[in-house]
């Protein structure tokens, strides 16, 4: 007799769990139904790198104000990009947002993309987004090295990447980045090795620059899983770091400290956070993805947004509402002129090398 | 009742069962006796349907058995380890059958009180946990367990072997008991000649998957068929080629230099009734003397090769080592194979 | 006789059922997705390609991984044994003052484990850890990053791994026959000659298991390396991580996952050579159970108690410190400074109330209860059949099961991913990715080795004549299994559903590639948590996250081990 009270519980709980799946189950097979205009609420799924520090809850919130109800899912860019390459024959997401050019690219290869016009094309530059019309540029990041103010003065930092390497001072003072999966750490490193291409070189880069790399990765503090750069950036303990712009004021305010920002003469990577629509194939309409960047891409939203977090928007009419911060940043730095497809290309090699012979 | 006919088991190459006939009558106690290895648990299983024959053919009550279900065969097995469940009690152990039949409550309960009474389990012990009993107690159960389904026939796989000497000598007279009041025809397996002797009514001596000898206790003791039955059962002497010959050259009988000569150590006499006209003596030596409280076993040097017997410890056989005595021995008793 | 051909005719259907089953699930789970990423990782432009065997054998940094993986894996041999046999002493074997408390403490590693563990040491250790403050305070001279490299991945890892000492060593301690011991004291043998020359060799076969799986765990770890390993101590599984992470990469990770592969396989010969030799089984009838011993020894009494207290505080301080920051807030926690003002409920407020907060743990325990019992069960009925039915069918079934021990988890997702994210005939041409199912199969795929084993060690410890006693009472298969076989095994198997639902709690290197987007598991949130772009307090959130896990873990447990000890459990 004893012996069935055990078992009672384990069949009461296989009920109770396969219950709750198959109520799972329903809520997304209804969700897949109904991404398009039912009750009068247009639902999305939209994937995103770039929600974080409540970025996500804020969009989610005016959207709905708008008439959308979005069902936002976050990952880092890498993962991201894994994600929505490995689901392209059964794709869950309507909308991808925040991924950089490369990455739309690699996208675009992948045949996950469907091409079209948003309203607001002649609202930005000419030339920035896909000749194709698979996707368009929203948000600029430069990606930034700060210092803690309370450790280096505008004299005794660094003024710009190679400093850290040939200056001994700087020796264990910087944090270099453990893993190169993300997009702003990629382009610290593409930044660095943009300024020694080489077409006979390893990997189109010369021996030069790869010794360089080297380098800025042996004297550097690299920051191991489970520590938070920023912190040691706050504390003095790694007092130079790199960001990308719009996190800027997010991680002072966290951590209450004043960071200096280092423009150096050759310029800053920059990386263009992009937005495209989902292709998901079987007849699709894509009219309300379409109106959702219609909204989303609008002078309007992107300058709230830019208001709200400080970000640089690419959409000229919008750019007047950044904050002060990042005009700052925007005048204080000049892009680093660096071919972009070359990059793309190469990216990934780099990577891999970086990872099997200098790490 | 039981019928082997023709029965083999092999495995793979290996055959455990060569050529089986057998018959065992209604109520009868038949016990298959022999060393480890010898088949006799291969064909119990056979006979319980754990096993296939290669070849042959089971019938009980006339029904060919051969290929029926184990469970429809109405065959109550108790194993050697018991085999109680652990997680049950000693009730669920015995109503287990019951209930697979599917029989009413009240009826279960019923019938296993009724059992527990024959095997003298108390009520008490009907509770508890089977882990929880001393091992006498859980072969009563086992016991029970097997009875309980009321089966034609019941077989026992060395069920005293995990015993203790004076245990296993009650549980037998209870076993006999049992088996004489409930009349149900029982196949005992066992390795042991004493347990065989005292509660058969009738033995079959299994050697390397062949039956050696079917007979009673009696029969399979002093008349054994062949010479391995001889040795694995009671203490014999060889006789010697020299001694044989004494005999022979003593009475009329006959010596086939090929045969082998036996003798059991009981029927070597130091005294005989003085009309016994046919023992033939023989001059003997003590060399040494075994006490085992009833008896004592005395060695003896005869014409240069060793004899022994036992002889009774009543004070009047009082030997020590290397005295003279005389032996008889009756050629009756010499058993030749 | 026509009944007879029936039920034999049904039984081969069934037999065939099975089996037509079990192939299609071993074809088209266990094989085709490992077949298919290793076909596309080394054809990948249609012809086979030496290219990342010279790029790994021309980096520096993989080659010294895999040394240090090799190193990682003997050195844990040695000092988790020790550690190891030292602790189930000191529960089991010695008489020693506060066993109980001990017992509880030492077996903390069950709930914990992983990213949570690690932090924990980082907190006592690391470079503002309370010991290292306080160290730096008494040698100002101290380098505060002391607490980096090989050192502190053996010391956090031999720690940590103890927890299979604790459940099967333990086991194995009570059930020796204490007469043996009884009978080396008679014939004059000291403690320590007892120890050494009786007790430990009994204990010998399990000793060897275990130093197997050690060597296993100590290759594939991942989580300490890659925070306490620093610079100079990297191993292969972080590397794998990150090379499957990137697409262009992954050649090199399956081909780093096949050495690690290859190594499990010479594991697995190991082990099952060593179980053939087989268990000792007592060969005493009547057992007695073992006494705890006294130390007479005064120094010796006084060093075992010392370092018993040692190894409980070792334990006892990275959970303490989990705990008392969880009901902090993010500046106490990312300088690993402690005060007052700084203790706040809001964490564990925002996680009992904010949906967001609660839904990873309720979709965690769906996808880890769910796993648990399906696996659970369906190895209950294989681990059965090849109990049954011992022939050259069941064996290739039972290793084909162990493929995904051969596999790391990261190499597996992926092959399921690229087999899986198209229509293919074998599943009824349903694509996989995108489904909530996919991250369910994975699981199940991933403990289906462990489960077995030990199910099937569960099937052979008990006497095989109940089976032929229930039969010959009547009983059916079916009946006789549930009635029966079930109930004696049923410890077991609540043990093994127990450990195998925490063991997925948390996972992340599996979970990552599969989950779906809009149900995100626990241990995605935890590691999305930990990424510095996180939001504000998420850190916070993570040790909420971790004490939360801590309990439901310690419950589980608490419900398998803790009432019902008495009964058999081969666990």
């Amino acid at each position: 007799m004893r012996v069935k009270k055990p078992l009672l519980l384990v069949m009461a709980f296989m009920l109770v769990a396969s219950i709750l799946v198959g109520c799972m189950n329903n809520d997304s097979t209804k969700k897949d139904t109904a991404t398009d205009t039912k009750d009068g609420k247009k639902s999305l799924i939209v994937y995103s790198n770039s929600v974080s520090d409540g970025r996500g809850d804020w969009l989610t919130k005016k959207a709905a104000e708008a008439g959308f109800e979005l069902k936002i899912v976050e990952a880092g860019g890498g993962d991201l990009l894994n994600r929505l390459v490995s689901e392209k024959n059964n794709p869950l997401g309507d909308v991808v947002f925040g991924l950089n050019q490369m990455n739309f690219e690699t996208l675009k290869a992948n045949d996950i993309l469907v091409p079209y016009e948003p309203k607001w094309t002649a609202e930005i530059p000419e030339g920035s987004s896909d000749k194709d019309k698979f996707y368009y540029p929203l948000v600029e990041q430069r990606i930034i090295m700060i210092y803690n103010k309370d450790v280096y003065t505008e004299e005794t930092a660094p003024k710009d990447w190679t400093d850290l390497i040939e200056n001994e001072e700087f020796e264990g003072k910087y944090h270099v980045p453990g893993n190169l999966g993300g997009g702003t750490n990629r382009s610290v490193i593409y930044g660095m090795l943009m300024r020694h291409v080489d077409k006979n070189g390893g990997l189109g880069i010369s021996e030069e620059g790869w010794k360089e790399i080297k380098a800025f990765f042996d004297n550097g503090y690299k920051t191991p899983e489970g520590e938070d750069a920023n912190a040691n950036l706050a504390s003095g303990k790694v007092p130079i770091s790199f960001t990308y712009s719009s996190g800027l004021p997010g991680i002072e305010e966290e951590f209450g400290f004043e960071a200096g920002i280092v423009s150096p003469e050759v310029g800053v990577p920059t990386t263009v956070e992009q937005v495209g629509i989902i292709n998901k194939r079987k007849d699709q309409d894509t009219a309300v993805a379409e109106e959702f960047i219609n909204w989303f891409g609008s002078a309007e939203v992107q300058g709230a947004w830019a208001e709200q977090f400080g970000s640089l928007p690419v959409n000229t009419k919008a750019v007047a509402k950044a904050s002060d911060k990042m005009k700052q940043i925007g005048e204080n730095t000049k892009i680093q002129d660096m071919d972009y497809t070359f990059i793309s290309e190469h990216i990934d090699d780099w990577v891999e090398k970086i990872e099997l012979e200098i790490f | 009742m039981i019928t082997f006919q023709d029965i083999q088991v092999k495995f793979g190459d290996f055959v455990a069962i060569q050529n089986l006939n057998l018959n065992i009558k209604e109520g009868e106690f038949f016990t298959f006796l022999g060393p480890s290895g010898c088949g006799k648990t291969t064909t119990l299983r056979t006979l319980v349907g754990f096993i296939t024959p290669t070849n042959g053919k089971i019938i009980v009550d006339g029904e060919d058995l051969t290929n029926t279900p184990i469970e429809k065969r109405q065959i109550g097995m108790v194993f050697q380890s018991y085999a109680l469940f652990p997680t049950m009690t000693v009730y669920e152990n015995i109503a287990f059958g019951l209930k697979v039949q599917k029989n009413k409550k009240e009826e279960i309960k019923k019938r296993v009180e009724e059992i527990a009474r024959v095997v003298d389990l108390t009520d008490e012990q009907l509770i508890k946990n089977v882990s929880a009993l001393s091992g006498g107690q859980q072969q009563r159960v086992a016991i029970a367990r097997a009875l309980a389904l009321a089966p034609k026939i019941i077989v026992l796989d060395e069920p005293l072997s995990n015993l203790d000497a004076k245990l296993r000598k009650q549980l037998r007279k209870e076993l006999k008991k049992l088996q004489l009041e409930q009349g149900i025809t029982t196949v005992y397996v066992t390795h042991d000649q004493e347990e065989a002797l005292t509660l058969s009514d009738r033995v079959a001596v299994f050697n390397n998957g062949v039956v050696e000898h079917v007979g009673t206790p009696d029969e399979i003791y002093n008349q054994s068929k062949t010479e391995f039955v001889c040795n694995f059962i009671g203490d014999a002497n060889v006789i010697s080629q020299k001694i044989i010959e004494e005999i022979a050259g003593k009475t009329n009988m006959k010596v086939d230099p090929a045969k082998k000569y036996y003798i059991r150590t009981e029927k070597i006499k130091t005294k005989v009734l003085e009309s016994d006209q046919h023992s033939v003596s023989l001059q003997a030596k003590v060399m040494s003397k075994e006490f085992y409280g009833t008896y004592s076993q005395y060695k003896y040097e005869v014409m240069g090769t060793s004899l022994a017997n036992i002889e009774k410890e009543d004070g009047d056989f009082q030997y020590l080592e290397g005295d003279d005595v005389t032996l008889f021995i009756n050629p009756k008793d010499i058993l030749q194979y | 006789m026509k009944k007879f051909i029936n039920v034999h005719v049904h039984n081969k259907i069934y037999l065939w059922l099975v089996g037509i089953i079990l192939t299609w699930f071993i074809a088209a789970f266990l094989v085709l997705p490992n077949v298919n990423i290793l076909y596309t990782t080394f054809f990948a432009d249609g012809a086979f390609s030496l290219e990342p065997f010279q790029k790994l054998i021309s980096s520096k940094r993989a080659m010294n991984s895999l040394l240090n993986s090799f190193i990682l894996g003997i050195t844990l041999v040695i000092t988790v044994n020790i550690t190891g046999v030292f602790l189930v002493l000191v529960t089991d074997y010695f008489a020693i003052k506060g066993a109980k408390i001990l017992r509880l403490v030492y077996f903390t590693t069950m709930i914990y484990g992983g990213l949570i563990l690690v932090s924990g040491y980082q907190f006592i250790y690391g470079n503002s850890g309370f010991l290292t403050t306080a160290l730096v305070k008494i040698f100002p001279t101290m380098n505060p990053d002391w607490f980096v490299g090989y050192p502190a991945v053996v010391f956090v890892m031999t720690f940590a791994c103890t927890t299979n000492h604790i459940i099967f060593l333990s086991n194995a301690i009570k059930s020796i026959d204490y007469q043996i011991v009884e009978a080396a004291k008679n014939m004059g043998a000291s403690p320590w000659q007892i120890l050494i020359k009786v007790v430990l060799p009994v204990l010998r076969p399990v000793l060897t298991t275990l130093s197997v799986l050690l060597f296993a765990s100590g290759l594939g770890a991942m989580s300490a390396p890659l925070i306490v390993g620093g610079k100079d101590f990297q191993t292969i599984s972080p590397m794998i991580l990150t090379f499957a992470n990137s697409m262009s990469s992954r050649d090199l990770a399956a081909l780093l996952a096949i050495f690690l592969g290859v190594s499990q396989i010479a594991l697995l010969y190991f082990i099952t050579r060593a179980e053939k030799k087989g268990f000792y089984m007592s060969v005493s009838k009547v057992k007695t159970r073992i006494e705890k011993q006294k130390i007479e020894n005064k120094a010796t009494n006084f060093i075992v108690h010392f370092f018993a207290y040692v190894l409980f505080a070792i334990y006892v301080l990275p959970i303490m410190t989990v705990i008392i920051f969880s009901f902090t807030d993010t500046y106490s926690i990312s300088t690993g400074t402690l005060s007052w003002e700084h203790f706040t409920l809001d964490n564990y407020i925002k996680i009992l109330t904010d949906a967001s907060s609660y839904e990873p743990f309720v979709i965690s325990i769906i996808y880890s209860g769910l796993t648990a019992i399906i696996v659970v069960a369906a190895m209950l009925f294989i681990a059965r059949i090849i109990h049954k039915y011992n022939n050259k069918l069941t064996t290739s079934l039972e290793y084909s099961f162990h493929i995904p021990w051969l596999i790391p988890g990261i190499l597996m997702a992926l092959g399921l991913i690229i087999t899986y994210d198209k229509p293919m005939p074998i599943l009824g041409n349903i694509v996989l990715t995108g489904t909530l199912s996919l991250l369910l199969i994975a699981y199940v795929i991933e403990k289906i080795p462990f489960t077995l084993r030990i199910l099937k060690a569960a099937y052979y410890s008990f006497d095989s004549s109940l089976e032929d006693a229930a039969k010959n009472l009547g009983a059916g298969s079916f009946y006789t299994f549930v009635r029966v076989i079930l109930p004696i095994v049923l410890p077991t198997t609540l043990a093994i559903l127990a450990l195998n639902f925490n063991s997925l709690l948390a996972d992340y290197d599996l979970t990552v590639f599969l989950y779906h987007p809009l149900y995100q598991p626990l241990g995605i949130v935890i590691r999305n948590n930990t990424d510095p772009t996180a939001s504000i307090d998420a850190k916070a959130m993570n040790f909420v996250y971790s004490v939360i896990l801590m309990a439901i873990s310690a419950v589980v447990i608490y419900f398998i081990y803790g009432r019902g000890s008495k009964k058999k459990n081969i666990l």
